[in-house]
């Protein structure tokens, strides 16, 4: 290749195809639909430069590179789960190289919806955990109440055709508490502050993360609209024999 | 005697529809209303495989099912190109659209794309749904044709408005790209890609550059262990 300098000067209109990566651009792409559905043999026509070459998209794959004006493009049918996708590039795409989103929209085949996506919601009462030394006897027990999980993931088809991802993480937890069981005199090592009393609104952790990502967006490819995390006022109160008692543990 | 299905046509398309058997003996056409649906039997029933319908739009000065124009008299554009409905399948077809048409012909598929490109900041959006008539399509309505049957006996043709197309072409090239259905006989949509834009602007490009120069110099120190 030639100097660096020398290149800084062409500007927008006549670009050099091996300055770019993908995600340095942005493209158009156009719906396509048989013309006549009642041929056995359908077959695609490209045309680049005036140089015609025939392609079988019904299959997924790689096909036959197209070479015109001693440069060669690649093409590629993939399945997106909504639609089969043929891609021209100008390097061949890597194998494995599965964006999440086609990841996920393969996942759910193809189906007449605009949109499609995933709602979890899980929730657990409660988690026990104890910790017990060689003897055994019970040094700690750590408890924690009311879990609830959720994620959602929707991928909806816009009308210009381009595929928009949303996803929403949610977890709250509404107490964690440590229980000291060697002594009486602090029974409690760590709580929060509210979850002392009976009738507490807040959840002591809440973590909520939603993203979005655009096709057409492709410099920014995906967007972290929140995260948010809240921590609400804890208690925390240690004695030295609790401390001692877990590191003999380890010894 | 023979027994053969009986065919069921379901409009769900948006619009009245004609449908006629894609045969040359045949002249009889049959209007079915939007919401309704009719019976079907063919009118030159082949032996073969080869027993295709065909659908349109009712142009401008038909309004029902007795001022339809004659078969003889209608150009072959406005027909669907033909296909098949003994067999459960679930394909798209393009007819002619009577809005829109053939006035803004004039205007080229690439106007289509620069509006496009542009409508990211400017709502100035023309292609509201690919299967809309528009420039990119010549002007054609897309309708999706389900074949289906419940039970064996009555076969279902169902015709709706598609939401996703068959393909999407996508050029990820700076070369100008033309698209089209190889060797066929009846009405063929040239489709044009236009080539992938650079997103970033000049100063973003150079840091780009930096970072992937920096980037290359780290891989290449790796590779000769230094």
């Amino acid at each position: 290749m030639t100097g660096d300098q020398g290149d800084e000067s062409e500007d927008s209109l006549e670009y050099d195809e091996d300055d770019y990566e993908e995600n340095e651009i942005k493209t158009t792409p156009v719906p396509f639909v048989w013309d006549d559905q009642t041929y056995d043999d359908k077959k695609l026509v490209l045309k680049i430069n005036g140089k015609k070459q025939s392609y079988d998209i019904s299959t997924i794959g790689k096909k036959a590179p197209f070479s015109v004006d001693k440069k060669q493009y690649y093409i590629e049918v993939i399945s997106t789960g909504y639609f089969r996708e043929v891609e021209i590039r100008k390097t061949p795409k890597k194998d494995g190289e599965v964006s999440s989103r086609d990841k996920f929209a393969s996942m759910i085949f193809a189906s007449l919806e605009r949109s499609n996506g995933l709602d979890l919601k899980a929730k657990f009462l409660g988690i026990g955990l104890s910790v017990v030394d060689f003897e055994p006897k019970e040094l700690i027990y750590l408890s924690i109440f009311k879990i609830s999980f959720s994620i959602f993931r929707e991928t909806t088809l816009i009308d210009t055709g381009e595929l928009e991802d949303q996803e929403e993480l949610n977890l709250n937890i509404d107490n964690i508490q440590i229980d000291n069981m060697m002594s009486l005199d602090s029974p409690i090592v760590f709580t929060s502050e509210e979850g002392l009393s009976l009738n507490k609104e807040t959840p002591f952790i809440q973590i909520k993360v939603s993203k979005s990502s655009n096709e057409q967006k492709q410099q920014s490819n995906v967007k972290i609209d929140a995260i948010q995390l809240k921590i609400q006022t804890m208690m925390l109160e240690v004695d030295t024999g609790i401390i001692s008692a877990i590191v003999s543990i380890h010894k | 005697m023979t027994f053969v299905p009986r065919y069921v046509i379901v409009n769900q398309a948006g619009k009245p529809l004609i449908v006629t058997q894609a045969n040359e003996k045949t002249t009889k056409q049959h209007w079915v209303e939007y919401k309704t649906s009719m019976v079907y039997y063919f009118e030159n029933k082949s032996s073969g495989s080869d027993n295709f319908i065909k659908i349109r739009q009712p142009l401008a000065t038909e309004h029902s099912e007795s001022d339809m124009v004659d078969l003889s008299q209608l150009d072959k554009d406005v027909w669907s190109s033909r296909f098949d409905i003994e067999n459960y399948a679930d394909f798209q077809v393009s007819i002619m659209s009577q809005q829109d048409y053939p006035n803004h012909l004039s205007q080229t598929i690439q106007d289509v794309h620069i509006n496009r490109s542009a409508s990211s900041t400017s709502n100035a959006l023309i292609v509201s749904n690919w299967h809309e008539p528009s420039k990119l399509n010549n002007f054609r309505q897309y309708l999706k044709v389900t074949v289906t049957s419940e039970d064996e006996a009555t076969i279902y043709i169902i015709l709706t408005k598609p939401t996703m197309p068959e393909y999407r072409v996508n050029n990820y090239t700076f070369r100008n790209i033309d698209f089209y259905m190889d060797k066929i006989k009846g009405y063929r949509i040239h489709r044009y890609c236009l080539p992938a834009t650079v997103v970033k602007s000049k100063l973003e490009r150079i840091n780009y550059r930096i970072h992937r120069d920096g980037r290359s110099r780290r891989r290449i120190r790796r590779l000769v262990g230094v």
